[in-house]
């Protein structure tokens, strides 16, 4: 019990992670109707960034760790945001109203792009941190000596998404914007007549959606202590899961299906095999689209109106 | 036949439109004046949807001149559009499905970035229309009857205070009481509020009567031209569009 009650800390862990990424996903997906492949590797970048800000810190003899973890995290989803919102601008606009498979070869193809020029500009080895966030406390200890922990880190990752999904909802749901945004997904013709500049509504999304992923990308580096320049790959692609497993233009199934990945993988692999988490992730997918084509709380594509 | 007198403050001359290679309109003229309100009528597929869509720049005209207010607007964004205060009902209604009709009609008020106090009293005309829609707020666009969807339309373009409204066959699919209703309130709104507004219609009689002035067009053509009861009396159009002829 004990050992399983550890597993579930570390999945919805994962999973918050997972799910910060997946609103990208599932968000771009609903506005501009493509998958935006080169999401994961944003993801990335968010970590380099988060990195890259923590080393310039501390080289200026910085030690108060919330202050510097607050400049990590808005220095971050500041310029990946940028990131995502040049992207959008040079591989997907000149695109919008080309055949409906060119957006998301450009989506490949720039997602190569971000991984060589990672790979180019910060090296290919892997890049440790020292642990930023130390300690934890002791939940429960069992009669066999097993301990449920929760570290502090996590405890870190999981309010930071709380909060953030917290805000971002209220701005989908209740600012001018979030319903630009709402109208574009649904008309973009009727937003436009009634004056929703849709460029630039879209340029929003992207930009949100990568300032998201960027939290996720520090929150990796913490929590795993690295990053690497291939990391977006894996990342996307199961955040990317997430997305369709929640239903794919659904923001609360983005996070739903960030969660339910996280805790797959993490049950997998605490009790079957490490090796085959992946497999088991991707074969729930494969069920639940079998029996649910539109994912958990997506709704089917023809709506009567 | 026009009223030539002051400048209308819809302007149109020699406009021509395409949907890649059919030319939806082959160079319309037609003038909206302050205070009128105009009837387009003609068959499906004469143009009449697509000279409204035009205006709002979707498509782009390909040659020819949009003048609204003095001001030439042909080649202005659509979005740019719409906060010169032209509304529009466009034709299929457009409804946000998975909006409430609240913020159906917030979108109307964003257009023209409206105060609060604008907001409060546009939604006020809006209930005072249509009482149905205040029941309504909380409900989703996408479940209301075609009615109530027409009455969200127009009261959503209503919203954003227009100078110059459009509705886009109104009484379409609606059954003749509750058509009845919306003629009577785009009747209300011109002579209380001295709105503009130009409306196609595929009921050419109820709309003739509405109007003070019509334009029947045919394959992307004004053919005819004149006041409502005039438009009314000539033979050709009682014969293809009232007596039941061919209405294609």
């Amino acid at each position: 019990m004990d050992y399983f009650a550890q597993q579930l800390i570390n999945g919805l862990v994962l999973g918050s992670i997972y799910g910060l990424i997946a609103i990208g996903y599932t968000m771009v997906y609903g506005i501009v109707g493509m998958i935006n492949f080169a999401h994961g590797d944003i993801f990335m970048i968010g970590g380099f960034i988060a990195l890259i800000t923590f080393l310039i810190l501390i080289s200026f003899g910085l030690t108060a760790i919330p202050l510097i973890l607050l400049v990590m995290l808005l220095v971050s989803m500041a310029i990946t945001a940028l990131y995502g919102w040049t992207v959008e601008r040079i591989a997907y606009r000149p695109l919008r109203h080309s055949f409906r498979l060119a957006p998301m070869l450009s989506a490949i193809g720039m997602s190569f792009v971000l991984t060589n020029y990672s790979q180019v500009a910060q090296g290919a080895r892997v890049k440790p941190v020292p642990p930023i966030i130390t300690g934890g406390h002791t939940l429960h200890e069992g009669a066999d000596g097993f301990v449920v922990q929760l570290s502090n880190i996590q405890i870190i990752v999981v309010v930071t998404t709380v909060v953030l999904l917290a805000i971002f909802t209220w701005l989908v749901s209740s600012t001018r914007l979030g319903r630009d945004m709402r109208a574009c997904e649904q008309d973009q013709t009727m937003a436009s007549l009634l004056g929703v500049d849709v460029d630039r509504t879209i340029s929003m999304t992207f930009v949100i959606g990568a300032a998201l992923a960027a939290v996720a990308g520090m929150m990796y580096l913490l929590y795993y202590g690295l990053v690497d320049f291939f990391m977006g790959f894996v990342a996307g692609i199961k955040a990317f899961t997430a997305a369709v497993l929640g239903g794919i233009g659904s923001l609360p199934g983005a996070m739903l299906g960030g969660l339910l990945i996280g805790l797959i993988e993490t049950l997998w692999s605490a009790y079957f095999s490490v090796e085959y988490k992946d497999v088991a992730a991707f074969s729930i997918l494969i069920v639940v689209l079998i029996f649910l084509p539109t994912g958990l709380l997506g709704r089917p594509e023809v709506e009567k109106v | 036949m026009s009223a030539a007198s002051a400048t209308p403050l819809l302007a149109i001359r020699s406009l021509r439109a395409a949907y890649g290679k059919i030319e939806a309109l082959k160079g319309v003229d037609l003038d909206i004046n302050a205070g009128e309100i105009v009837a387009l009528i003609g068959a499906n597929g004469a143009g009449k949807s697509t000279l409204m869509m035009t205006i709002f720049g979707r498509p782009r005209a390909r040659s020819g001149r949009i003048e609204f207010d003095g001001q030439d607007i042909t080649g202005v964004p659509t979005h740019d559009i719409a906060r010169l205060r032209i509304a529009q009902s466009p034709e299929g209604r457009r409804i946000f499905p998975r909006m409430s009709v609240a913020e159906n009609l917030q979108m109307g008020a964003d257009a023209t970035d409206s105060s609060e106090s604008d907001r409060a009293s546009g939604l006020e005309r809006v209930f005072a229309l249509f009482p149905r829609l205040k029941e309504r707020m909380t409900q989703r666009g996408g479940t209301l009857s075609g009615g109530e969807q027409q009455m969200l339309a127009i009261g959503r373009a209503l919203m954003s205070r227009p100078r110059l409204l459009m509705l886009d066959e109104p009484s379409l699919g609606l059954a003749p009481l509750i058509a009845r209703q919306i003629f009577d309130a785009i009747r209300t709104l011109n002579r209380q509020d001295g709105l503009t507004v130009l409306i196609v219609e595929q009921n050419a009689n109820h709309a003739l009567k509405l109007a003070h002035r019509g334009y029947v067009m045919v394959n992307g053509l004004i053919t005819l031209s004149g006041t409502g009861s005039e438009l009314l009396q000539r033979p050709e159009i009682r014969a293809a569009y009232l007596e039941g002829g061919r209405r294609e």
